[in-house]
């Protein structure tokens, strides 16, 4: 029964179905896409709406109350059009019109023109900020529905900058069942990194330490690789408490082996699942230790290990 | 890490539990102008009124729900308090999903989930989601809101990703791509090698807010006196066929290619 349903539902052209979700057909923008020399005009509407259920503020009796702007000297109410947008810097306060704005707005602010064409695996989701749903303008169908066959047959998404609303927005252009999609993105810089660990490369970067040993640490193995990196453009002869970081491009490791560990907590955990109460399993020291040297890093620090110390090592990078 | 987390939770997947720091991946670098007074170039100050313009303070204010025009349902603080799901500090995996079956609309804001002293069983799970390359679905309890969540492995780390909920996502089943006539497939081949020519990898560190640059050096110079002068916008023309088109952009390809040959 419900599928006959589904199966009955009229499917609606992209802007008419948004007309009819959100009963305002207008597009948030208007303009072209545009690869090569190709360019093809398109309107843009939200694929997204609020949900959040908006309250009003009501004076004691019930009755509705509005904003109102004045003068924090006088008290005095002020109209819109005494006020202004300021910004301020160095204590001074500038003032900037709307006009102003609108004029700082590039050439490029009617067009998004598809730089790059890449794999749509390659962009982590975290840079998505707002979808949009893209609908052909000025009988551009031909080229919108070309474009679109291309990108979703490639499994490729194009990349492009464009001003809307007096902002700019970097954007990825995706294709899905024949409909051009947009989405709005976070630029590099508003996306933070998993941690900051540049002001401890910088303070050992001052110190010109000889060699580097890291201790056990969760956080400082979820970042192996960037450790690894600072070790290799400093130039800086490493060691290493988990076989990880040695397999990351780190100059050598020893300590207990997570794996062996990670294995034992499998037993532990098997035992407790089949009865066993935690308190009465006994404590267990690790009995796995390695020692894995990077060969490769060592030639490249210009390194040479002595033939005792190969012989001691579990595995041996090349 | 340097940044504080602003919450702490449980992830329960089946019968494993990791208790984790969650940390804002996203910052704010917009640029933000105030309301001035144009005459002073104070800040302007704001408050409550009715509509004879008397005003109400903080203390007599209510909160109401507009269900007809002019007819509202006053909310008591108290009674939004009671509407608020239940605290708990648990974030619980519903199911696993491939990572390529969510929707690029579906994703809000970005979140890092770090270890909370349980660094074994976190690393575990990046391994296990690495492995998997699924990506589990979570809901949780934050600040007295509902949360549902896509919760991911990227590099050494566990990222959580808030999700739309379905009532905020336009149902793209409902959706009918354009029709016409069967593409021309000389169109369709030069289309390709077109986009395959602008081929390449995602560099997001290539793309800068240029605009806001403009803006905060605008404000600056003007600050100082300096009142840059502003170029005209300019409009972009198309008259030329498609397969026209088409033709010369391969053309201004080619041509590129040869002299940096050359």
């Amino acid at each position: 029964m419900r599928e006959e349903e589904s199966k009955s539902r009229k499917r609606q052209k992209p802007d008419e179905a948004i007309a009819a979700a959100q009963t305002n057909g207008r597009p948030t923008w208007s303009g072209t896409i545009s690869f090569g020399l190709v360019s093809i005009p398109v309107n843009l509407f939200p694929a997204t709406r609020d949900s959040r259920i908006a309250l009003r503020t009501l004076g004691p009796e019930g009755e509705p109350l509005k904003r109102d702007f004045y003068a924090p000297d006088t008290g005095h109410d002020l109209e819109e059009a005494e006020t202004v947008r300021g910004f301020e810097t160095d204590g001074k306060v500038v003032t900037v019109t709307e006009e102003e704005l609108e004029r700082l707005a590039p050439e490029k602010s009617r067009d998004i023109n598809l730089r790059v064409f890449v794999a749509r695996s390659e962009i982590s989701p975290m840079y998505f900020e707002r979808a949009y749903i893209l609908t052909p303008a000025d009988k551009s169908g031909k080229a919108y529905r070309l474009l679109a066959e291309i990108m979703e047959y490639s499994q490729r998404v194009g990349i492009a900058t464009f001003v809307m609303r007096g902002k700019e927005y970097l954007v990825a252009i995706l294709a899905r069942g024949g409909i051009l999609r947009a989405e709005t993105m976070r630029f590099s810089d508003e996306v933070r990194s998993p941690s900051d660990l540049d002001a401890a490369f910088e303070a050992v970067a001052v110190a010109r330490p000889s060699t580097l040993i890291t201790l056990p640490d969760g956080m400082l193995l979820a970042n192996r690789t960037r450790i690894v990196e600072f070790t290799k453009r400093s130039q800086l002869p490493a060691l290493f408490p988990d076989r990880e970081f040695a397999e990351a491009g780190g100059l050598m490791a020893y300590g207990p082996s997570l794996a062996a560990n990670f294995r034992g907590a499998a037993t532990y955990v098997d035992k407790i699942l089949k009865g066993t109460k935690p308190a009465d399993l006994p404590v267990e020291q690790p009995t796995k230790f390695e020692l894995v040297i990077n060969l490769k890093t060592a030639r490249a620090l210009g390194l040479t290990i002595p033939q005792s110390v190969l012989l001691r090592a579990d595995q041996l990078i090349e | 890490m340097a940044a504080r987390a602003i919450w702490k939770g449980i992830l329960r997947i089946g019968s494993l539990d990791v208790a984790v720091k969650l940390y804002a991946a996203v910052e704010d670098r917009n640029v933000h102008f105030h309301v001035v007074q144009d005459r002073t170039r104070s800040r302007v100050r704001q408050r409550m009124v009715r509509e004879s313009g008397e005003e109400v303070t903080r203390e007599n204010i209510r909160k109401g729900y507009e269900i007809e025009p002019d007819t509202f349902v006053v909310v008591e603080d108290e009674e939004l308090e009671r509407m608020k799901p239940p605290e708990s500090r648990d974030i619980n995996a519903t199911r696993f999903v491939p990572s390529d079956k969510i929707g690029n609309e579906w994703y809000e804001r970005p979140y890092y989930l770090g270890p909370d002293d349980d660094d074994k069983n976190y690393f575990a799970l990046v391994e296990a989601l690495h492995k998997s390359d699924s990506v589990g679905i979570v809901r949780w309890v934050m600040r007295g809101k509902d949360y549902v969540g896509a919760l991911s492995a990227e590099d050494d780390h566990l990222l959580l990703i808030k999700l739309r909920y379905a009532e905020e996502v336009l149902p793209s089943q409902d959706l009918a791509p354009p029709s016409g006539p069967a593409l021309d497939p000389k169109e369709l081949r030069m289309a390709k090698e077109l986009v395959s020519a602008l081929g390449g990898k995602f560099e997001p560190s290539e793309f800068h807010d240029d605009y806001r640059e403009r803006v905060l050096h605008f404000v600056k110079a003007k600050a100082k006196g300096k009142a840059p002068t502003l170029p005209i916008i300019k409009e972009r023309k198309t008259g030329a066929s498609l397969d026209d088109q088409l033709t010369k952009s391969l053309a201004a390809l080619r041509r590129g290619r040869e002299k940096r040959v050359a």
